[in-house]
């Protein structure tokens, strides 16, 4: 497998509680490449995410992500994988029961940060990065949702993980804070030269925000070089 | 709060059961044999006579009580001299024996008694026979009614700490996910849960004793002697239980709680 891609899969069949829901897949993302993911609703978006984090296990073919082989992995090994990736979903998977920073803090030291110094300094520069600096000693429910997004991915990339997977980041969001979170996708995406691949069915930001697609259609995926002018 | 509020039934249930069986052993440790000799009997015989008694493993206790103390005694409570109006001392000597509990029961006091009665300087043998037949029958009746209980207790502690620490877990089963989705291991998000729930255990076992210790305190104050507090040993084995009874129900639970929603795939925790 080639080592400058994020993502490599070959030949592989994506199942979801053995329903057979993509079949014969082949799909690459480079390094710091930016893409959406589209299809229809229930045509395979969320089993394909959640098998490349590990959530969903893949059972036939070939499936490399951040250097985990998918075949390979195992239960106890899922953590470290994750580590790898920042994980942005539609409904913000906040903890919801601590303040701004403490939920970036968590992480932290969820994934092996000890010194206190450190962390706090990491968490305030990616706060800075989101534009949520001011706002670290609120609760998630005291954000709007555009900021409890921003949070979201200011956790996502604590890390500096090689891929974001960003599961309809928008779909709570209006127009205008939706096209906010694809910029500032798309600039963590060169900052930190990280992959974004962004399942997404809002047409206008594809308009706006030309990339890479990966079209779900009949249980296949099709890549196209430019999002605009794609229709499902 | 309702972790304490088990544990406190059944720490109270804990020191029913022992006062029952403190009770138990102070009616069989005070329960008294005695033998009245014959009249003219000599006072060396009847000491000899003791003696050999208290030498039985059976017997706790014997005691002689010559006529003349008896008859002291007994001038003493009465407050009349008998003696003078009489002109003699129609008392008996007698020994007042006490057996150990163990042998404090129906079937061998009896085979006691028409032991003793055999000896020819005894002229009558005389026990509370119905304290006995109480004791024996009574007591032991509400000390396995107690134990039944006390288990009954020991299962509903059981069953409510563990319903309460899983729908504490379900209630945060969102919040376990989040945790897996940005790396944290199964054994850090454990982690905090079980010292959560550990120390809350702890707090609930402590607030029990504290809530029991004034209970017994109350009554001791207002039914003096009631309670007999000469050994502290079984209050402290109480205590102990209850604080190793809410750690051995709390760890596993949380435990498994928490495994369960780790293991559970997203789509089914709504």
């Amino acid at each position: 497998m080639d080592n400058s891609n994020v993502i490599s899969i070959h030949a592989a069949d994506f199942f979801n509680e053995n329903n057979l829901i993509l079949n014969q897949i082949d799909l690459e993302l480079r390094k710091g490449e930016f893409a959406y993911l589209i299809g229809k609703t229930g045509g395979g978006k969320s089993t394909f995410l959640k098998t490349l984090y590990g959530e969903l296990k893949l059972q036939e073919g070939s499936g490399e992500v951040a250097g985990f082989d998918l075949r390979k992995l195992k239960r106890s090994q899922v953590p470290k994988l994750r580590r790898k990736l920042g994980i942005v979903f539609q409904d913000f998977q906040l903890l919801t029961d601590r303040n701004v920073m403490d939920n970036l803090l968590f992480v932290l030291s969820a994934t092996g940060w000890k010194d206190a110094t450190k962390m706090k300094n990491r968490a305030r520069e990616v706060l800075d990065l989101v534009g949520l600096s001011t706002k670290d000693y609120k609760m998630p429910h005291q954000l709007s949702g555009g900021e409890q997004q921003r949070l979201v991915i200011a956790r996502a990339i604590l890390n500096s993980p090689e891929l974001i997977l960003a599961d309809e980041p928008t779909g709570n969001l209006d127009p205008d804070l939706s096209e906010d979170i694809v910029k500032l996708l798309m600039e963590i995406s060169k900052e930190e030269n990280a992959s974004v691949l962004m399942a997404t069915h809002d047409f206008v930001l594809l308009e706006k925000f030309p990339a890479k697609v990966f079209k779900i259609n009949l249980g296949k995926i099709e890549s196209l070089e430019d999002s605009r002018g794609v229709r499902l | 709060m309702s972790i304490g509020v088990v544990l406190f039934l059944t720490g109270l249930l804990g020191l029913i059961y022992q006062f029952s069986h403190q009770m138990d052993d102070y009616f069989r440790e005070n329960f008294e044999i005695r033998v009245f000799l014959q009249q003219g009997t000599e006072e060396k015989d009847g000491i000899d006579f003791s003696m050999r008694l208290k030498d039985m493993k059976e017997v706790k206790s014997a005691v002689f009580v010559s006529k003349d103390e008896a008859a002291q005694q007994e001038m003493e409570e009465q407050g009349i001299n008998f003696i003078e109006s009489l002109g003699y001392n129609p008392l008996p000597h007698a020994i007042f024996i006490k057996l150990n509990s163990d042998y404090t029961n129906k079937d061998y006091v009896d085979k006691f008694v028409s032991k003793i009665k055999k000896n020819k300087i005894v002229e009558s043998v005389n026990f509370p026979e119905n304290i006995l037949s109480m004791v024996n029958e009574n007591l032991k009746t509400i000390e396995i009614v107690l134990l039944v209980l006390v288990s009954v207790f020991f299962l509903a502690a059981l069953f409510v700490i563990n319903n309460t620490i899983r729908l504490n877990i379900f209630a945060r089963r969102f919040l376990i996910k989040s945790m897996q989705f940005v790396g944290a291991t199964d054994g850090f998000i454990i982690k905090p849960f079980l010292k959560m729930y550990l120390i809350q255990g702890i707090i609930g076992a402590l607030f029990a004793i504290a809530l029991n210790a004034s209970i017994l305190y109350w009554i001791n104050q207002t039914f003096e002697g009631l309670l007999q507090f000469k050994d502290p040993i079984p209050y402290v084995v109480i205590a102990g239980a209850l604080i190793l009874l809410s750690i051995i129900i709390i760890l596993p639970a949380t435990y498994f709680a928490c495994r369960k929603y780790l293991r559970l795939d997203i789509n089914k925790l709504y």
